[in-house]
């Protein structure tokens, strides 16, 4: 199945209706769901959240545009709960947490490998080192606090093991804002790539910023407040890498296309029934959205979407296990820096950058504290199965 | 249910067996690519006696009631074992009233359940949950009788909270059988039962002879209720069908 922006219009605003009922669907399942269900479930919840987060801002400033950013803003926050609320109720906020940084780590290594332009290629590359990371320092603590093996999250699609060390990625706000793409040149893939990682990254933070304050133990409570850290300069390194001269009715566009974009992606790779009707129905809804901004666009700012938008979707987002191309960037870049807008080697860093770390990590750092002498077994630190692969 | 197990999702994916081409990757990445910083997980125990010597408590004691009390008369401060029966109290009045909405659930996941015949006669549940309520009642009456405040959380009421959170996740969960969720009252029982002992203790302690025996009383009925619990979960357990029920075999 193929997209056409302009031909496909989807499922008409006023046909796109909810119950209270319908919002609450049957949850997924922990154990017997693939991972990347889950992996898609949490992205595109963030996806959702960005457009209710971008809604609001644009309503903020926009009086004209009041009235058609909440009435399609309303749906959107709909989708979001349904999609959101398919994750079952047994899952820990430890667990979402694994899953969420899953999500980091497969879907920025997937986007790095498709982007065609190498500087923001090389920005995805750099922050999916930071984020592989944090699924070692989380793991750890789920093993630690609360014996819990994190591969039953991952089902054995991500690897477990320190990346950029976390206790490194503190930086100065100065060394955080990355060159943006040129909303008249970039391709719209890579919009869509920036769109997404921004979306993820921030739903990140903000789910971190709820749930670190739910944990009774210290260590846990000092993780979240570090690696929410990270995720508030990941978001900030992101969002700078968007043009910020494309017309809010540009970004709205934008906003929409990607999310014809993802639910297609989902649906493309989904193995489970349920779940892909779902990404189909709302794939239909999003067209329908993408096409009511169209309009507003045509009216609003007398420009073609043409100049904006191709035609055809770019090949989907796949949803696989990206484990070769993720110990690859690790092997060569673990050691890369950033120094204003550019990536540098290890002894680099600029002064603020080096000073705004030491001092945060002077009292401690959480990300160290929790991994000390820390490797990964199946069945967690405590068992005992060396042996499990002559088993077999 | 019988859409999960007749569908491809019906495969539990959590184990390194049912991945192991990719978990033994994993494996194999875990050994060769961390290079841990040195310390062990006591770090963390280390961390949190850093964090106990700045803590403070969770709350304190609710002032004695201004109403007319056996405790709220005396001139002199309360007594360490008289303010431990009152926040026990508190902890037994939430504990039965959470027990009470335990047992709603747990009737709903009776009268949601597809084999009855399989399950505990329905009249002896409710005899149960009309048990919990009477509990829940009889010890607001004696935190009133004592002059304290029924409606004050005390530091035992809330941290026995936290520790039975989960409880009402699984009893309410769609999902759980009530098989499952039979074995979540049973834990709740096994508490009940030990915490109603304590308490008979504590009011001997402080001469409550009179409340002592009532509290006999309720324990009585609960020491019936971990045993029928018991028995069924027995029965249960021997039953093939209640069994692929639970485990989806």
């Amino acid at each position: 199945m193929s997209i056409d922006l302009f031909r496909d219009k989807g499922v008409s605003l006023d046909k796109q209706r909810f119950t209270w009922k319908d919002l609450v669907q049957k949850p997924i399942s922990k154990l017997n769901d693939d991972a990347f269900t889950r992996v898609r479930i949490i992205l595109m919840n963030g996806i959702e959240s960005e457009a209710n987060r971008f809604s609001h801002a644009c309503s903020r400033m926009n009086k004209d545009l009041q009235l058609p950013l909440a009435k399609i803003r309303r749906v959107e926050q709909h989708q979001q709960t349904l999609v959101n609320w398919l994750l079952g109720a047994d899952h820990s906020p430890l667990e979402t947490t694994i899953g969420f940084e899953q999500v980091a780590i497969e879907v920025t290594a997937a986007v790095a490998q498709k982007e065609p332009d190498p500087y923001l290629a090389q920005v995805y590359r750099y922050g999916l080192l930071e984020d592989f990371d944090h699924m070692y320092r989380y793991s750890a603590l789920m093993d630690r606090l609360e014996g819990k093996d994190a591969n039953s999250i991952l089902q054995g699609y991500t690897d477990i093991v320190p990346g950029r060390p976390t206790m490194f990625e503190h930086r100065d706000p100065s060394d955080e804002l990355r060159e943006a793409y040129d909303r008249e040149k970039a391709e719209m893939l890579s919009k869509f790539h920036a769109l997404t990682i921004m979306a993820g990254e921030n739903q990140t933070h903000d789910y971190y910023m709820t749930i670190g304050p739910m944990f009774s133990d210290p260590t846990a409570r000092q993780l979240y407040a570090e690696i929410a850290s990270i995720e508030e300069q990941h978001v900030t390194q992101y969002e700078s890498i968007i043009d910020p001269n494309e017309s809010w009715l540009e970004k709205w566009m934008m906003h929409e296309a990607n999310e014809v974009y993802n639910y297609y992606s989902c649906m493309t790779f989904e193995t489970n029934p349920r779940i892909k009707a779902i990404w189909e129905r709302f794939l239909e809804y999003e067209l329908g959205q993408l096409h009511a901004v169209m309009e507003l666009f045509k009216k609003t700012e007398r420009r073609d979407p043409a100049e904006i938008l191709d035609q055809k979707l770019p090949s989907p987002i796949e949803y696989k296990s990206q484990r070769e191309f993720v110990r690859e960037v690790l092997r060569e870049e673990v050691n890369l820096r950033v120094k204003g807008d550019e990536f540098v080697g290890l002894n680099e860093e600029s002064r603020a950058t080096i000073q705004y770390r030491d001092y945060m990590n002077s009292e401690g750092c959480p990300t160290e504290i929790v991994t000390s002498g820390y490797v990964w077994k199946p069945g967690t630190e405590l068992a005992n199965l060396e042996n499990f692969n002559m088993k077999q | 249910m019988k859409d999960l197990i007749n569908s491809n999702q019906g495969i539990n994916r959590t184990g390194m067996m049912s991945s192991l081409v990719d978990s033994l990757e994993t494996k194999e990445g875990a050994e060769t690519l961390t290079s841990p910083s040195a310390g062990f997980s006591s770090e963390l125990g280390e961390n949190r006696i850093r964090y106990m010597r700045e803590a403070e408590p969770i709350g304190s004691m609710p002032k004695p009631g201004k109403t007319k009390g056996l405790f709220s008369n005396a001139k002199s401060k309360m007594s360490p074992s008289k303010t431990l029966l009152m926040d026990k109290l508190g902890e037994r009045l939430a504990f039965e009233r959470s027990g009470v909405r335990l047992y709603e659930a747990l009737l709903s996941k009776y009268h949601g359940s597809p084999n009855k015949e399989i399950l505990p006669p329905l009249e002896q549940l409710e005899h149960f949950y009309e048990a919990e309520l009477n509990h829940f009642t009889l010890v607001s009456d004696v935190i009133l009788e004592l002059g304290g405040d029924p409606t004050a959380v005390t530091p035992s009421a809330d941290v026995t909270g936290v520790a039975s959170c989960g409880w009402v996740q699984v009893i309410a969960d769609p999902r759980t059988t009530f098989m499952q969720s039979l074995e979540v009252i049973h834990m709740a029982e096994l508490v009940d039962n030990a915490c109603w002992e304590l308490l008979i203790e504590l009011a001997r302690n402080n001469n409550l002879e009179q409340i002592a025996s009532s509290f006999e009383e309720a324990l009585e009925e609960e020491r019936e209720h971990l045993e029928n619990v018991t028995n069924w979960l027995r029965g249960m357990s021997q039953s093939d069908e209640a069994i692929s029920e639970m485990l989806l075999t």
